[in-house]
This record gives C-alpha cells, structure tokens and sequence, in this order.
C-alpha cells in the first residue's frame, strides 16, 4: 500500500525528474523502507516533487539538436502539445485560491446580509416542549388546551425546493448583496411585530471589530466551560437588550448554542414562537400575545422583546437546519382567559423559578445541549434573603453547578462608579468580570444590586461572588430610560383588567 | 572563476554532505545516503527525493557528473562523480566553515563583557 502511493507520489514529479530518478528512488524506497520508516520516505517524496514543480521548474532541459551525419544542425520542434506538467499545477493552484477567496467573500456576506436563505426540513425542531410540570397538573387540561398547528406542518410552509430557478435567483441575489453599498436596515427599523417581516440582520457584524466585541468573544468562551449561560436582566433595559443582541449575533452563536431559553414569552404560545423564529408568516395579534401574556403582566411590553424576537428570526434565516437556535418560551403557560381571581394567577406566577428551571433540565441538560437563558436578573441572585423559594440560578446549581453560568450587568451612581472601576482594574468596557477572579467579587452584594429596591436583599456578608458567577461591567450609567412600552389602548385595558386581579386583597 | 565559486556559497547542508560523500568515491544514489549517515553519525538523513534533486541541482551546475560504475557494478544503477569544478566549490565552502569555525572558537573563548 505504501510503496503504491510511493509510486504515485513519484509520478507526481516532472516528466523528465520521473524518468532519469523514478527508478532509483522506488528501489531506494525498497531497501531502506525498515530503516528508515515509510512515512518519512513518503513526507520527502511529497517535499521533493513540490519543489521540483516549483523551484525547479526552469531546470527542464531542452532535447539536444540533433547534427546529420555532415555535420549541418537539424532543426526539431521543442513545442508540447500540452502546456508543462508545472505550468498546470500552478494554474490550478492559482484557481484554487481565487475559488477559495470568492466563496469567502460570499459567504461572509451572505451570512450577514442575505434573509432569505431557507433550509427549513421536518426535523429542523426537536419536540415541543411537553407540559408535565405539576404546578400547572392542577388547573384542567381544557383549559389551557388551544389548537395549534403541528409543527412538522408548519415547517413545511418554509420549505422551498432547490430548483434550478430558486438556485439561479439565489444566485443573483448573493451577487447583488455581493456589490450593494447601500446601509443594511437595523430590525428595531422595522414594522411592527407582526406585519409581514422580511428581516435581515444587524449591520454590526458587518463593521470592524468594536469594544463589545471583547464581551460577547468572553461570553462564548462560557460556553466552552458551560452548558447554560444566564444573561440576567432589568425588564426593559436597553443596555442588557444590546447585550443579548449583540451576543446572538457573535458568528459562533449559531453553532455552538441550539436554544435561547425566553422569560418574555408564554408558553402557551411555544408553537407560534417557533414558526415566528423559523421564518414563517404569523400574524401580529398571534405574535403579540407570546409577550403580552406573561404571568407579571406589562413587564415584557417594550419594543426591545420584540426586536429581540427579530433577531433570532433574522439570524435562522441564514442558517442551516442543524445549526437553527430555537426560542423557548419559560413563562408558565398561564391562559388570561381563565384566571378569575389572584389564587388562580399564584398558581402559576408563584413557581416561575421552578418552571425555567425545569424546561432548562428537560429540553437542553437532558439533551446535552446549550442554552442562552434570559430571564429577570432577580432569578439569578442566589443568597437571596427576600426569596423565599430557590430561584432558577439555585435550582440548576444544586444537581451540576457547573453546567450552568449566571451572569449580571452592574454599574451603580455616578459618584460611585469609581469604586467599581477601581475594583474591577480594567480599562476596557463592556467587559466580562469572572467573580472568582476579579476585586469586583468581594464588593457587598447589598451595595451594587437592587439600590431601587426598598426590601434587604442580602445579608452585609454576602459578596458579589456568592451571588453571581459574573458581571457585565459597562461603565455607563446605573440605568438607561426604559423603552417605550406598548400603548395598545385595548391591550392597556386589558392589562389594567389583570393587574386588578392579581392585587393583593386587604 | 572565483565569482562562479562565491555564486554557490554557503552551501545547503544537503549539497555539502552529498559533495562530501562523493569526494571520496564514486557512488550511487543508496551509496550516498549511506555514507552521507556515516558521515555525520546517523545526525543528517537524506532522502531519496532530497537526494535526487539536490543531484540533478548539482549536475547542472557541474559539480556533479554521471559516470559509469566501477567493474562488476549493477548496471541498472546510476553512479555519480564529484566534478573538478565541484571539488572547487567543496574546497571553498570547508574554508569558509574553518574560518567560521575559528571565530567561533575564538569568542567562545573569551571572557563575557560586564554589562
């Protein structure tokens, strides 16, 4: 077997090397293959014909001009009829790398630019999750049940033929995105949630390496360690938006992580999340109740839930099957039409924790995948005195700690912001602060989480460490202005209507 | 001449010990290999690929000629013969290593500086 490839890789050098020296290098091959091991026979063929192709490709010695028996010089033909064995294998090399470099271009920009590549199938989603959690065995089956389509079904509205007219198209739309100069819309420019949504996504990945970048390269790196990573977050603020946006776009995130697992969403409605993210059509009420339906009513109204919602879809529209991030909804599938009272509604708002913590352990532990959780910061906090049940940070630590990786966003006033720096000693924001590792970590937990809140989160010993794994420093301000929120004057009634349910009772 | 000679210094490690190696007598290319390890005990192995290019380089620069093997010699074997002109050239390139090889000595000899 060897000696034959020795022989081919003979037959890879000139014509000309080949005749004068094949033979000799096979029998040289022959007595010293024991001695000297074949594979370093077999790496000094490789070496030797490249360099003959390409050091010594102007060794090639002209036949020598033949004289007639009187001595006169006969003139031969020294044209081939083929071009130089060399002078091939540097064309194809040549040809190689410009293929290389075009297919590099248009897939860095296809990947960024192009919406509307769809490679949808039937298995693209594993199973919807299955309601088993007993929290909600208790309320009747009916009540909560609502047709929704299947969503092999659903997916196949997605699906489109690879015709030689779809390719041709495809084609010439990834030439046009090749040479458009114009700016690439941002999703939050887009119509509202709802109408018929042609997304692409953000231009940021388009343009040149910024300070945020350092953050989300830290965050995927938690992946490598990690199974679930917990971006906690402020209902509502812009910063944390930014962050998980800027982190579902980082161009690994696709591959690595398979679910995004949603506070902002009901449920309920995991069937019309999943055809949203999938690509296909859904109507904006449908839509707008994935939100509008949580258990803390208004908390998931502003427009960034929305967006957010944008992006997953707009990064799945250029992905393949395998690598789709699936959103799954991890607010308890409360049905409003049915809750009458406070008692009816604590039935589901009171074991929220318990409810991630249970979808993280069956769809992505289970399954050996990983998971982007975004959920209210206050899940996270562990330590946590004012809690009296374990939040989801306490839950998924209990069994295997280290699957699963909390992560805050701190700042604090202006005036102390130069604590923080000064703990922190880095000089590049936003940036990724491990607690364990960082002077940050031995700040009292008290001081720097929850200021606008009027209860004692945290005993005076508690440390930042004992609370989160890590923080987001950002250097900004304590909190940016909320989003507007939604102003749907029947949405806001109805909201008004829930709220005076569930109000405590004097 | 001279300028010929400085063309083809210092030499690759492969040209030399090939050069060497012939200097003594005429070989085939195995023979070669075999006394190119002699040489340097077992430290320089050349291949057969090695070989042959560094050969067909050193032919047609005329350091090398294409010769007959001695009587009794396998005649499907190739046999190679350092050149006059080669000999030159292996002359220069063991000068040029002496003196490299005497300032070398030389400052390894000498006390170090103080900083």
């Amino acid at each position: 077997m060897m000696r034959r490839l020795y022989a081919l890789l003979i037959r890879l050098h000139p014509a000309q090397f080949r005749a004068r020296y094949g033979d000799e290098m096979l029998w040289i091959f022959d007595q010293t293959r024991d001695m000297h091991g074949r594979r370093w026979l077999i790496s000094d063929a490789v070496v030797s014909a490249m360099r003959q192709h390409v050091m010594r490709a102007d060794a090639v010695e002209e036949p020598a001009v033949p004289q007639s028996a009187d001595g006169i010089p006969m003139f031969i033909s020294v044209d081939r009829p083929l071009p130089a064995a060399q002078i091939l294998m540097r064309g194809a090399g040549l040809a190689t790398l410009a293929c290389a470099c075009l297919l590099m271009v248009m897939k860095y920009d296809v990947q960024r630019r192009v919406p509307n590549f769809s490679f949808s199938t039937d298995s693209m989603w594993p199973k919807a999750p299955s309601m088993s959690f007993a929290g909600w065995m208790r309320v009747p089956a009916e009540r909560n049940a609502q047709p929704v389509p299947a969503p092999a079904k659903v997916l196949r509205e997605t699906e489109t033929k690879l015709t030689p007219t779809v390719l041709l198209q495809r084609a010439r739309e990834a030439v046009k995105l090749l040479f458009r100069t114009e700016p690439v819309p941002k999703p939050s420019e887009y119509a509202a949630a709802g109408q018929t949504m042609r997304f692409v996504s953000s231009d940021s990945l388009v343009k040149s390496r910024d300070p945020w970048d350092n953050l989300t390269d830290s965050l995927m790196d938690q992946f490598a360690k990690h199974d679930v990573v917990a971006l906690g977050e402020w209902h509502g603020n812009e910063e944390d938006a930014e962050i998980r946006r800027r982190l579902i776009l980082h161009g690994a995130f696709a591959k690595k992580v398979r679910y995004v697992v949603f506070e902002c969403a009901n449920s309920l409605h995991q069937a019309t999340l999943d055809r949203f993210v999938s690509g296909a059509e859904v109507s904006s009420a449908d839509l707008q109740r994935v939100w509008r339906d949580v258990t803390s009513p208004g908390a998931c109204d502003a427009s960034m839930y929305r967006d957010f919602l944008n992006e997953v879809r707009a990064l799945n529209s250029y992905q393949t099957p395998s690598n789709k991030v699936r959103v799954l909804a991890a607010d308890p599938p409360i049905n409003w039409n049915y809750v009458k009272s406070r008692e009816d509604w604590l039935k589901y708002s009171s074991h929220r924790d318990l409810f991630v913590a249970d979808l993280v352990s069956r769809e992505v532990l289970s399954r050996h995948e990983r998971a982007l959780v975004v959920v209210g910061a206050g899940h996270l906090w562990q330590r946590n005195i004012f809690m009296k049940e374990p939040n989801v940070a306490e839950l998924l630590k209990r069994n295997d700690p280290e699957r699963f990786y909390s992560v805050i966003r701190i700042s604090g006033p202006e005036e102390e912001r130069g604590r923080l720096n000064a703990a922190a000693v880095v000089v590049r924001r936003p940036v990724l602060l491990p607690m364990r590792q960082n002077g940050v970590g031995a700040l009292p937990a008290g001081e720097w989480i929850g200021r606008g809140i009027l209860v004692k989160l945290f005993d005076d010993s508690v440390r930042l460490r004992d609370v989160v794994d890590a923080c987001i420093l950002t250097g900004s301000a304590q909190e940016l202005p909320l989003k507007p929120a939604d102003n749907d004057p029947l949405y806001k009634t109805e909201k008004d209507r829930r709220m005076e349910l569930i109000r405590p009772r004097k | 001449m001279k300028e010929n000679l400085e063309k083809h210094l210092p030499m690759a490690p492969a040209t030399l010990h090939i050069l060497l190696a012939l200097a003594g007598e005429d070989m085939h290319g195995y023979g070669i290999m075999q006394e190119v390890s002699r040489q340097s005990e077992g430290r320089y192995q050349l291949g057969p690929g090695t070989l042959y290019d560094n050969l067909q380089k050193l032919m047609a620069n005329g350091m090398v000629d294409e010769t007959d093997g001695p009587a009794g010699a396998d005649p499907r074997r190739k046999y190679y013969r350092l050149a006059a002109f080669g000999r030159k050239v292996l002359s220069a390139e063991v000068t040029r290593l002496e003196g490299v090889v005497q300032q070398a000595r030389l400052h390894l000899t000498m006390k170090p500086r103080r900083s």
